[in-house]
C-alpha cells in the first residue's frame, strides 16, 4: 500500500509546537508542577474517606470535593498538554497519574479488599498454602483449581514472603493490574501509529471505560494483561507489512527485529510463556485469543501462524488435560448456550422491576458508559475513513470480541468481558475523533471538547464503576465476624448467609458447605418464612449432612438485598429478628452491625 | 515493498557499557530473594522483595537486547515476561518447592543471558531456522 501524502510527510516533533526550548521547558514544568500539586491534594483527600457513611450511591457519595477538584485539574491539564506535547511525556505522565487515582480509590479509600469474589480468590491461595497443591475434582470453587496459575503465583508471593495470607497486599492489584494494561497498550498503539497524543487520549479513555471491574485480585487480570502483550508484540514486531504503521505512517527506524535473531527468540520466547498462562490461568481468555490471533491470521495482519497454532493446543491440551473433569462436567451446559445471542445478553443484565432506584441509575449510567464510547469509537472511525486514515485490524480486534457472546452467557457476565476485550480498540478509535492524523486536533475547540468528555466519562466511571461499594466494602466489624465463623466452625460445617455479600470463603474455605439465603428457590424461600428461626434450625441440626454450623448477617448482606432486590427483600431483617427472639438460637459474636447465630447448647 | 528499518536490526551495538544492567539487576534480585527465602529471613522487606521479584525476573533480561530500541517497549515486555515465566513455574510445580524454582530459574537465564553474543546469535540462529524458515 502506499501511505497517505498527510500522515507520511510529518512536521518535526517539538516539545511545544511553534515554540522555543525554553518555552517548552517552562510548559513541562508548568505541568509537573500541577501534577505534583493534584496528586498530593488527592492523597491527602482519598485517605480521609469514611466508607461507613457511604450511600446507595457508592462512593460518590462520600469523596471530597478535594478528590473531584484534583480530578479536574488533572483533566484540564491533560486536555491543555495535547496540543503543545507532542512527545507525550507530559500526556504520559497525566494518564498514569489519572489511572492511578481513579483505579486506586478502593486500596486508597477502602480499609479492607473490595468484592465479596475477590476474598474468595484469596481463600484458593489460602488452599494451596495449606495444601501445597490444587484439587481439580474439590466440589466447591472447582474451577480455580482447574485454571490454577495465578492462584500459583500469588501461593508462592506468599509463601515466600511468609505472610499469613494474600490479604496483605491484594487490595493493591488495581493499580498494579491498570498500570499493566496501560503499558501493553502503550506498546501496542505505539504500532499503530507516532501521534503521541492519539496514543495517550486512546489510554486515557480505555482507563475511564474500564468499569466492568476485571481489575483486581483475579485471575482475568492477568490473563488480560498477558493477552494485550501477546497481541502488542505480534502487532508491532511481527506485522505483515513491516514498513509501515497501521495509519500508513512509515515504520520509524529500529521498530523492526529480525527473524532469527536475539530479540526475535526472546520475543517469541514471550509470547510462548504469555500463551501458557492465559492457557493455564483462565477458562475464557485462551477462548478470545484464539479467536482475535485467528483473525489476524485470517486477515493477513501478521506474519506468523504459529502463535495461533500454539495457543489453540495449549487449550485443547489443557481443557483435555488438567481440567477435563471440569470441562466434561460443564461441556453440556456450555453447549446449550453457544449460538443464544440475545439469551446471553438478557442474562447479563439487571431487572429494573426489582432494582433499587440507585442501582437502576447506576446500571443505566454504566450503559450509557459503554454506549458513549462505542458511539464515539464509531464517529472516530469515520473520521478517520473520510481523512483516508486506515484503521482495519483496530475494527477488527474492536468486533471480534462480540462472538464469545454467541458462545456463552459465561455465568452471566460474558457481555461484560466482551466490552473488556473491545475497550482497548474502541477507545483508540474514539480518540481518533480528535486526533485521526497529526494535522487535526489543534484547535481550541479540541481541546475544550476533549476535556468536557474526559469530564463527563470520569463522572460516569465513578459511578459505574464504584457506585456498588456500599455491598462490596467492608468493615472491620464484617471481617470480624467472618473470621469468628471461619476459624471456629467445623469441618462440614453449614454456613447460612444472607447474600454472598461479605468477607467470604477466604479461610479454610473447602470445609463447609455454604447456603446464601438469596439463591433459594421462591418455595423454600416461602416454607423459611413460614417460621425462619424453627427452619433454618432444622436445617443445621441435620447431623447427618453437616457438623454443625452458623448463621452470618452482616450490614453488607442488608445492602446488596435492599439494593439489588433479591428473594429476601423485605425478609432479611425479620429472619434476623426471629433468630434474635427465638430460644433456639443464641448471637455467639456480634460487632457492630454484624451478627453470628448459632444453635443454643441445648438444641444443638 | 521496502521495509525501512530492516538496516538498523544490525547495527553495531555502540552503547555496550550500558547494555548488561539488565543482567545485573536480574542477579542481584535473584540472588536477594534466594537468600532471603534460605534464610527465612520473613522481615517486612520480604514480601516487597518478592513482588518485585515476580515482577522483574528474569523479564528484565530484556532490557539488554538491542532491539526493540524502545526502552519502554522493553521494560513493559520484561514485566510481562517475568510475570508469565513465574506464574508458568508456579502453575507446574505448585509445591512447596516452587520456592526455590523460580529463583534457579531466573538463575539459569542469567548464566544463558551472560554467554557472549555471538554464541547466543548462534542459539538464535538455529531456533530461528525452525521458527522461521527461509
Amino acid at each position: 500500500m502506499t501511505p497517505s501524502p498527510q500522515v507520511a510527510e510529518r512536521p518535526p516533533v517539538a516539545i511545544a509546537a511553534g515554540g522555543s526550548d525554553g518555552a517548552a521547558a517552562a510548559s513541562v514544568l508548568r505541568h509537573g508542577l500541577v501534577i505534583a500539586a493534584a496528586s498530593g491534594v488527592y492523597l491527602w483527600s482519598i485517605t480521609r474517606v469514611d466508607a461507613a457513611h457511604m450511600t446507595d450511591m457508592g462512593i460518590i457519595s462520600v469523596l471530597p470535593i478535594a478528590v473531584y477538584a484534583a480530578l479536574i485539574v488533572m483533566i484540564a491539564g491533560f486536555a491543555t498538554a495535547a496540543r503543545v506535547d507532542l512527545t507525550g511525556r507530559v500526556q504520559g505522565a497525566y494518564v498514569l497519574g489519572l489511572t492511578v487515582m481513579l483505579h486506586g480509590m478502593p486500596p486508597l479509600a477502602y480499609e479492607f479488599l473490595r468484592f465479596s469474589w475477590a476474598w474468595k480468590h484469596v481463600g484458593i491461595v489460602d488452599y494451596i498454602q495449606r495444601f501445597g497443591d490444587v484439587d481439580p475434582g474439590i466440589a466447591s470453587l472447582p474451577v480455580y483449581h482447574n485454571w490454577p496459575g495465578f492462584f500459583g503465583l500469588n501461593a508462592w508471593i506468599t509463601e515466600s514472603s511468609r505472610l499469613e495470607s494474600a490479604l496483605s497486599y491484594a487490595s493493591w492489584s488495581p493499580i498494579l493490574f491498570n498500570l499493566l494494561f496501560v503499558g501493553a497498550l502503550y506498546v501496542m498503539f505505539r504500532g499503530f501509529t507516532t501521534d503521541r497524543r492519539l496514543i495517550w487520549t486512546s489510554l486515557l479513555l480505555f482507563v475511564l471505560g474500564n468499569w466492568v471491574g476485571q481489575d483486581y485480585f483475579a485471575p482475568q487480570a492477568l490473563a488480560f494483561f498477558l493477552y494485550l502483550l501477546v497481541l502488542a508484540i505480534l502487532l508491532r514486531w511481527y506485522p505483515q507489512d513491516p514498513g509501515y504503521l497501521d495509519d500508513g505512517a512509515v515504520r520509524p527506524a529500529g521498530d523492526v527485529v529480525a527473524p532469527g535473531s536475539v530479540a526475535s527468540v526472546a520475543l517469541s520466547g514471550v509470547v510462548v510463556a504469555g500463551l501458557f498462562v492465559i492457557a493455564s490461568s483462565h477458562p475464557l481468555t485462551p477462548v478470545m485469543t484464539v479467536v482475535a490471533l485467528a483473525a489476524l491470521v485470517v486477515s493477513r495482519v501478521i506474519r506468523v501462524r504459529w502463535p495461533v497454532v500454539v495457543i489453540a493446543v495449549l487449550t485443547t491440551v489443557w481443557a483435555l488435560g488438567p481440567a477435563r473433569e471440569f470441562v466434561f462436567a460443564n461441556l453440556i451446559e456450555a453447549a446449550r448456550e453457544a449460538g443464544g445471542f440475545q439469551v446471553n445478553v438478557d442474562s447479563n443484565l439487571v431487572d429494573f422491576e426489582i432494582v433499587s432506584p440507585a442501582q437502576e441509575i447506576i446500571s443505566l449510567v454504566a450503559r450509557g458508559l459503554s454506549a458513549a464510547l462505542l458511539g464515539l469509537g464509531a464517529l472516530g472511525w469515520l473520521r478517520r475513513r473520510r481523512r483516508g486514515v486506515r484503521s482495519g485490524w483496530v475494527s477488527l480486534l474492536a468486533a471480534v470480541p462480540a462472538l464469545l457472546v454467541m458462545l456463552s452467557s459465561y455465568g452471566g457476565e460474558v457481555i461484560f468481558r466482551a466490552y473488556l476485550f473491545a475497550l482497548p480498540f474502541v477507545a483508540y478509535l474514539a480518540a481518533s475523533l480528535w486526533f485521526a492524523d497529526e494535522t487535526v486536533g489543534r484547535r481550541l475547540l479540541a481541546r475544550w471538547t476533549l476535556g468536557a468528555t474526559i469530564v463527563v466519562l470520569t463522572a460516569a466511571l465513578l459511578i459505574a464503576d464504584f457506585g456498588a461499594d456500599r455491598r462490596q466494602v467492608f468493615s472491620a466489624d464484617e471481617v470480624a465476624a467472618a473470621n469468628f465463623v471461619f476459624e471456629n466452625a467445623s469441618e462440614g460445617a453449614l454456613i447460612i448467609e444472607g447474600t454472598r455479600d461479605y468477607p467470604r470463603q477466604h479461610r479454610n474455605y473447602e470445609k463447609f458447605v455454604f447456603l446464601p439465603l438469596d439463591r433459594s428457590t421462591p418455595d423454600t424461600l416461602r416454607g423459611l418464612m413460614a417460621d425462619p428461626a424453627e427452619r433454618l434450625a432444622s436445617w443445621l441440626s441435620d447431623d447427618d449432612r453437616y457438623n454443625g454450623g452458623y448463621v452470618i448477617i452482616t450490614e453488607s448482606q442488608r445492602n446488596t438485598v435492599s439494593d439489588l432486590g433479591t428473594l429476601l427483600e423485605p425478609t432479611l431483617d425479620a429472619i434476623e429478628e426471629s433468630l434474635l427472639t427465638s430460644e433456639l438460637f443464641e448471637v455467639v459474636y456480634e460487632s457492630g452491625t454484624a451478627r453470628v447465630f448459632a444453635l443454643t447448647e441445648e438444641v444443638s | 515493498m521496502s521495509s525501512p528499518g530492516l538496516h538498523a536490526v544490525h547495527t553495531p551495538d555502540t552503547n555496550a557499557g550500558r547494555r548488561r544492567h539488565g543482567l545485573m539487576a536480574v542477579a542481584a534480585i535473584g540472588a536477594a530473594q534466594a537468600l532471603a527465602i534460605g534464610l527465612q529471613i520473613g522481615t517486612p522487606l520480604q514480601p516487597f522483595l518478592s513482588i518485585v521479584f515476580v515482577l522483574t525476573c528474569p523479564g528484565l533480561l530484556l532490557l539488554d537486547l538491542e532491539q526493540p530500541t524502545d526502552w519502554s517497549a522493553r521494560m513493559v515486555i520484561g514485566i510481562g515476561a517475568s510475570l508469565a515465566v513465574n506464574t508458568a513455574i508456579a502453575t507446574v510445580v505448585l509445591v512447596a518447592e516452587a520456592q526455590w524454582t523460580a529463583p534457579l530459574v531466573a538463575l539459569a537465564l542469567v548464566a544463558i543471558a551472560a554467554l557472549p553474543r555471538h554464541r547466543l546469535q548462534g542459539i538464535a540462529d538455529r531456533v530461528g531456522a525452525v521458527l522461521w524458515p527461509r
